[in-house]
């Protein structure tokens, strides 16, 4: 019986002088070995050939061998939707009648995740300002932000320059009847002070009193002729066909807003549809529950909407608005609390949390006031836009 | 992926509607395994074979794995929809936190039990970290198996994840606690080492890519060895963290889902550890820790691995993942009704609140805490906090009335005075006409509540 070495040195025997370079089989014709039993452990014999004989010989069915575990082919699960959401420009700059230096356009999603299609425009960071320090607003803002809260014209200016947003609200709160009940030519006043002190587009805000909030709005569309405000908010408690109407007849866009139901808020798009504004000039806010405070309905709501949107339900094709200063209404982002840590750091987060989860569901316009908060999310929503890149850290360069 | 039918699953049961499982058809049953209210090994009449179609037919598309055994275990993934509306997202991501070889012994030790004695109470649950992380920064076998012996003996409850990609460094992990931990991670360069080992030691592993597709050969390699996987796409740093990290979780779990690419049917794994080295200090890193690991909860990620113990910092991560994971199929709300909080009387105030179990929680452990003695009326809103419910019309006057009425609260007290939240002010008169009570507006919080009664006498009401 021929061993190992024996064999080792047939093949090698064989394969230097018989075999020219170029050839990859060999058949052995009219070739005797005179064994009585051939017993030939393949692997064995191949571990003690010189490498680039083993090479030659074993070669073809190594590869074979290798190509078993077949690696499948991946394409991305990027999906074809048949809807898509509208493009609602607010602000307008002199060639379109107005005053603005620049313009915010909301919303023109064709797909749900940015690896299926990044958005035609991220979503933008409006920085709300209040017509009077005297609705409450938390600690920590008022530590962030120092007197300027105490004139609104001053709060915008800083924010637009301090902060570079894009856009700005002004909340007209001293006109309810329940706080200052101020006049709404005194709301006027102040509105037309900031369309002068800042160029970047404003959205109207009203107090939340469905009676009043109505004559604000529509006087707002006067005063803000040609400037594409946009109205925030409507709802079905108010007489909102007058605030449609207004909207309609001085160029503005209008903000509908309904209690995190997407029924309702469908309902309520298509009444405004049905007044005569178009997907163009609505933008939607289906509530927005804090981070712990409900945002689990909002998530499942906003979605819904989008996805319908995308599916082709016209009623909800319009961009998404979300109150993410709401944030501030659950007492984990303001409350001193020892074993919830520093709140100088646990507000902000807050804020910028609730603002990226409803972005990521698919909110196009962000309300917020923590200047950190404002400035990591602006930063973070760029990507939507930009799509997926890549970086160059990993976890692997930080461990052994 | 088509959702499965209750139809398809009843077909492989026996149909004998014995109620042995506690339903009383084979119907409901199916019914209920559909929903993953029930397992197949609740029916006894099973035998192996229809058990096995039925498990085969009910398992996710995502694969439901353990980490760790016995007090140690923590589970991931399981889960079968894009998004939680359209069932439930099951198996909230276990958060494991770090420990690293360089660190001195009494800081690993330190370190650990603050990860080990980490709590907070949110909405009558205790919030915990699940798991401690031992990095090895050295290289150095000796060094990591004593950071994970020190890990071991600090801890009771935590899972253990070992963390090198060196495979020497990983069997002198093993070496010392080999009861299930996470190894990770697998690169493309230690993938066959790494995989034959958590075959050997039957321990899950985590593989690491720079980007999705990378995935797909390191899988491939793995499952000759070991089908238990976790999946890392890369997690991103710097400032398109959020938006980059999500986007590749996303797109894994929809091939996963929805085009049924079998490769990518595993939990995946997030880590935001690297930013304690990668940000110049401890609150910037804790920071950019915090928001990315808030998002990914959002957006699948079936476990997290940071570096931070920082309270504040955790807390969004830890409410994000109560939140997401809630099931959308069981409404948030406590009966409405009438709540005996301390021991009130006839002469104790009165106050309103709504069925939303977060508000319920709140009010009620802010006056319990303060030994306040009250009645709390808690009325149906549907499960709506309470400027929700203002705003959507289920906070009104009407609403109040009828829960007076029901509860018969006249009997109990002899005043007539309502204390409402301060974010219902708007709904004074509405309560005020409808109920012919006087009402009083309480505050914005009810942290604030015990403090406001008490400075505006209402503690004890005599009329």
């Amino acid at each position: 019986m021929a061993d190992d070495k024996d064999v080792k040195n047939l093949l090698e025997h064989l394969v230097k002088n018989l075999l020219p370079e170029d050839v990859e089989e060999i058949e052995l014709r009219n070739v005797t070995i005179g064994l009585d039993e051939l017993e030939l452990d393949l692997k064995t014999v191949a571990q003690t050939l010189p490498v680039e004989i083993w090479k030659r010989v074993f070669k073809p069915k190594v590869e074979e061998e290798e190509r078993e575990v077949e690696v499948p082919e991946y394409e991305p699960p990027v999906e074809e939707y048949e809807g898509c959401v509208a493009e609602v420009q607010i602000g307008a700059t002199r060639s379109d009648g107005g005053s603005r230096d620049r313009v915010v356009v909301l919303g023109g999603e064709r797909a749900y995740f940015p690896f299926e299609e990044s958005r035609p425009n991220p979503p933008v960071v409006t920085f709300d300002v209040f017509d009077t320090p005297d609705v409450g607003i938390p600690g920590p803002i008022r530590e962030e932000l120092g007197d300027v809260i105490e004139d609104p014209v001053d709060w915008a200016r800083t924010v637009v320059k301090r902060y570079g947003v894009d856009i700005v609200t002004v909340h007209l709160v001293s006109t309810s009847p329940k706080l200052h009940d101020a006049p709404v030519e005194e709301a006027m006043k102040t509105l037309e002070d900031i369309l002068d002190a800042v160029k970047v587009p404003i959205i109207v805000g009203g107090s939340g009193d469905p009676e009043k909030d109505v004559e604000v709005f529509v006087r707002a569309a006067e005063v803000c002729e040609g400037e594409r405000v946009m109205m925030s908010s409507i709802n079905e408690d108010m007489n909102f066909e007058r605030v449609v109407e207004a909207a309609k007849k001085h160029g503005h866009v209008v903000l509908t807003f309904a209690p995190v139901d997407v029924n309702l808020m469908k309902s309520l798009n298509k009444k405004v549809l049905n007044r005569g504004l178009s997907k163009e000039d609505i933008v939607m806010d289906p509530t927005t529950c804090a981070l712990g405070y409900g945002i689990e309905y909002t998530i499942d709501v906003m979605t819904r909407i989008r996805l319908a949107a995308l599916k082709g339900d016209e009623h909800l094709q319009m961009p998404i608005s979300s109150g993410s200063t709401n944030a501030w209404a659950a007492r984990e982002a303001w409350m001193k609390d020892e074993s919830w840590g520093s709140r100088e750091y646990r507000g902000p987060l807050w804020e910028a949390v609730t603002a990226t989860t409803v972005a990521l569901c698919g909110a196009d316009l962000l309300m917020m006031f923590h200047p950190w908060a404002v400035q990591v999310v602006m930063e973070a929503m760029e990507y939507m836009a930009e799509g997926r890149v890549t970086g160059d850290a990993y976890v692997t360069d930080v461990i052994a | 992926m088509a959702q499965l039918s209750a139809m398809d699953v009843y077909n492989l049961l026996p149909k004998a509607n014995c109620g042995a499982c506690g339903c009383k058809t084979c119907m409901e049953f199916a019914t209920k395994l559909v929903n993953r209210e029930a397992k197949p090994e609740d029916c006894p009449k099973l035998d192996d074979e229809s058990l096995e179609k039925l498990q085969e037919l009910l398992a996710p598309p995502i694969k439901e794995l353990t980490i760790g055994e016995g007090d140690r275990e923590v589970i991931v993934g399981g889960d079968e929809v894009m998004f939680r509306h359209e069932l439930s997202f099951f198996n909230p991501p276990p958060v494991f936190v770090t420990v690293y070889d360089d660190m001195k012994e009494d800081e690993i030790a330190g370190k650990t039990e603050e990860i080990q004695e980490f709590q907070v109470e949110r909405v009558g649950e205790v919030l915990k970290l699940d798991g401690v992380a031992v990095v090895s920064r050295t290289g150095n076998p000796e060094k990591f198996a004593r950071a994970v012996e020190i890990a071991v003996e600090r801890s009771e409850d935590l899972a253990v994840a070992l963390i090198t990609t060196d495979p020497k460094v990983m069997e002198a992990g093993l070496d010392v606690f080999d009861e299930r931990p996470l190894l990770y991670p697998a690169t493309e360069d230690n993938i066959e080492d790494l995989a034959k080992l958590a075959a050997d030691v039957d321990c899950p592993l985590g593989l690491h890519a720079r980007d999705v597709e990378d995935l797909v050969p390191l899988v491939v390699e793995a499952q000759q060895y070991t089908d238990d996987l976790l999946l890392d796409p890369g997690t991103e740093f710097g400032s398109h963290d959020v938006v980059s990290t999500t986007d590749k979780l996303a797109e894994i779990r929809k091939a996963a889902i929805e085009e049924e690419f079998e490769s990518f049917g595993y939990p995946t794994l997030v880590t935001t550890f690297p930013y304690a080295f990668l940000e110049d200090n401890h609150v910037k890193a804790a920071r950019r820790e915090s928001y990315l690991a808030s998002a990914c909860v959002l957006r699948y990620a079936d476990l997290l691995i940071m570096d931070t113990v920082e309270p504040w910092a955790l807390l969004p991560v830890l409410t994000q993942r109560q939140c997401v994971y809630t099931d959308p199929r069981e409404p948030q709300e406590v009966e409405p009704g009438l709540y005996r909080i301390g021991d009130p009387d006839e002469n104790s105030p009165v106050l309103v609140t709504t069925n939303f179990t977060l508000t319920y929680h709140c009010v009620a452990g802010d006056l319990e805490s303060a030994d306040v003695d009250c009645w709390l009326l808690v009325i149906d809103t549907g499960g709506l906090a309470v400027d929700v419910s203002v705003a959507g019309g289920q906070f009104t006057g009407e609403a109040v009335k009828e829960v007076i009425e029901e509860t018969g609260i006249k009997d109990n007290v002899e005043h007539r005075v309502l204390v409402i939240p301060g974010k219902a002010a708007a709904v004074k008169g509405d309560v005020e006409d409808a109920t012919g009570w006087d009402v009083v507006i309480g505050t914005q919080d009810s942290s604030e509540l015990p403090e406001f009664l008490e400075k505006e006498g209402l503690l004890r009401i005599d009329e």
